[in-house]
């Protein structure tokens, strides 16, 4: 008796799930589908959302060791990448470096020059000092002036067959005479390190007209270094109560610490 | 007064439950649920797929519900879920109507006995259930001219869909026995 009352309902029931299709693909539906679908939009949307952030995860959690190894190899190539990047880059700071000395060197074809790489810098911390990678065997010798893009990086101090020692003109032990571009020919001084990156221009006489900007190179006197090579710009002016010289504060033009390639002039002529 | 003359009363598969009683609150969570499971079925996002399919939750609920259940209303469930799942789902209206009527009838049949309140029993219905839902859900979605590979359907999605919804029942079996429980309130257990 209850399965023929059960199958009576299937057909029953079956009948009208047919009588729906129908009705649906007449459009007779459509009102109700449409309540239904406005009414459950929103929660089907949250459910949409918060399943599809759930299963990310689940994924996510799924394929950790995967990501893992994933995540190992790719800071490897990633390593690999930047090492490689930075190697082009000091290739190309290179290449810049010695375009200008060859420029440099055209634009001064009474300088006899001859180029060398920084490689390395005093160990100590308490030398100024770096070393260039030319030495006897290229020409250099104690004395010689060691000039970057027209501007007085230092002296020779030490030269072995195939290095060289610089100390820098910014060296509290550098000592060079210097002339102040645009004054008349008195004004001349001589230019030490500081500790501060700048440089003291010293024995100034009094009746001298400075102003801050103005150049400062070499005089040539004392034959250390050619004449007119630039050394810096002055940045402040100082008076002494206890002398009548005054001194300047110049700013080196040649910024020694990042430097990678220098100049060493072999011979100029004097006059 | 029926039974005072001795004819036996027939039960009405459309009556509304009596308000506060056990099985009004019973009426109202399976409703609660069958909306959710919809909802969560038409919703759910592709990464929740094992082996290639979605568990067809309301299917799952349905069969189980009526394992521990047995309840009169089982293939009204089925059809008025079916009905909800085309709107939400997009399907051919009818086709889960059809086919979860059909899966829900199967579900319920079986004899009265120890089994019925065991898992297993549960999983028997799911398994049915499964079994007749998929191939007349296939027809009815080529008669609607759907093209479906058969080969595919039949071979991999049927039997793939078949042990995640009987892997789903096993997770849902004590969730529902224990709401079947809850809602149960006074009522006597019927045999039938």
């Amino acid at each position: 008796m209850k399965a023929r009352r059960s199958l009576f309902w299937l057909v029953f029931l079956s009948a009208l799930s047919l009588g729906f299709s129908v009705m649906h693909n007449n459009g007779a539906l459509s009102p109700i589908e449409d309540i239904i679908l406005r009414a459950s939009s929103p929660v089907q949307r949250v459910i949409r959302s918060t399943s599809t952030s759930a299963a990310t995860t689940l994924e996510d959690l799924r394929r950790f060791g995967e990501l893992r190894t994933e995540n190992e190899r790719l800071n490897l190539t990633v390593s690999e990448l930047l090492a490689e990047v930075a190697s082009l880059r000091d290739t190309a700071r290179e290449n810049l470096a010695l375009r200008e000395a060859v420029k440099y060197v055209q634009q001064n074809p009474d300088l006899n020059l001859v180029a060398a790489r920084v490689v390395g810098h005093d160990s100590s911390n308490l030398l100024d000092t770096v070393i260039i990678d030319r030495g006897s065997s290229a020409g250099i010798r104690k004395g010689m002036a060691v000039v970057w893009r027209g501007g007085l990086v230092g002296r020779v101090i030490e030269s072995t067959p195939n290095a060289a020692k610089v100390l820098p003109v910014t060296s509290t032990s550098s000592v060079v005479n210097v002339t102040v571009q645009g004054t008349d020919a008195n004004a001349d001084g001589s230019a030490s390190g500081r500790t501060n990156d700048l440089m003291v221009m010293r024995q100034i006489l009094e009746n001298q007209n400075l102003e801050t900007g103005q150049f400062v190179v070499t005089s040539g006197l004392g034959g250390g270094f050619p004449k007119g090579i630039l050394v810096g710009q002055i940045v402040n002016i100082r008076s002494s109560n206890s002398s009548v010289l005054r001194e300047a504060d110049v700013r080196p033009f040649v910024d020694i610490k990042m430097l990678d390639t220098v100049q060493v002039i072999l011979e100029y002529e004097r006059g | 007064m029926a039974r005072f003359l001795g004819r036996r009363r027939r039960p009405n598969l459309f009556a509304r439950p009596v308000p506060g009683s056990a099985a009004s609150s019973r009426f109202y969570f399976v409703l609660i649920l069958v909306v959710l499971a919809s909802m969560l079925q038409s919703s759910l996002s592709s990464g929740f797929e094992v082996f290639g399919v979605i568990p067809d939750l309301v299917l799952v609920f349905l069969a189980t519900w009526a394992a521990v259940s047995r309840p009169r209303r089982i293939m009204l469930w089925g059809f008025g879920a079916g009905f909800l799942l085309d709107v939400l789902s997009g399907a051919p209206v009818g086709a889960n109507m059809l086919a979860l009527t059909a899966a829900t009838f199967i579900a319920s049949m079986g004899g009265a006995g120890l089994f019925r309140t065991s898992l297993i029993w549960a999983l028997m219905a799911v398994f049915l259930g499964t079994i007749a839902y998929y191939p007349i859900m296939m027809l009815l979605l080529a008669t609607h001219g759907q093209s479906l590979d058969w080969v595919q359907a039949i071979g991999s999605t049927t039997p793939a869909a078949v042990a995640v919804n009987l892997m789903a029942c096993v997770f849902l079996y004590r969730p529902v026995s224990a709401l079947e429980r809850f809602t149960r309130g006074r009522q006597p257990y019927r045999m039938s």
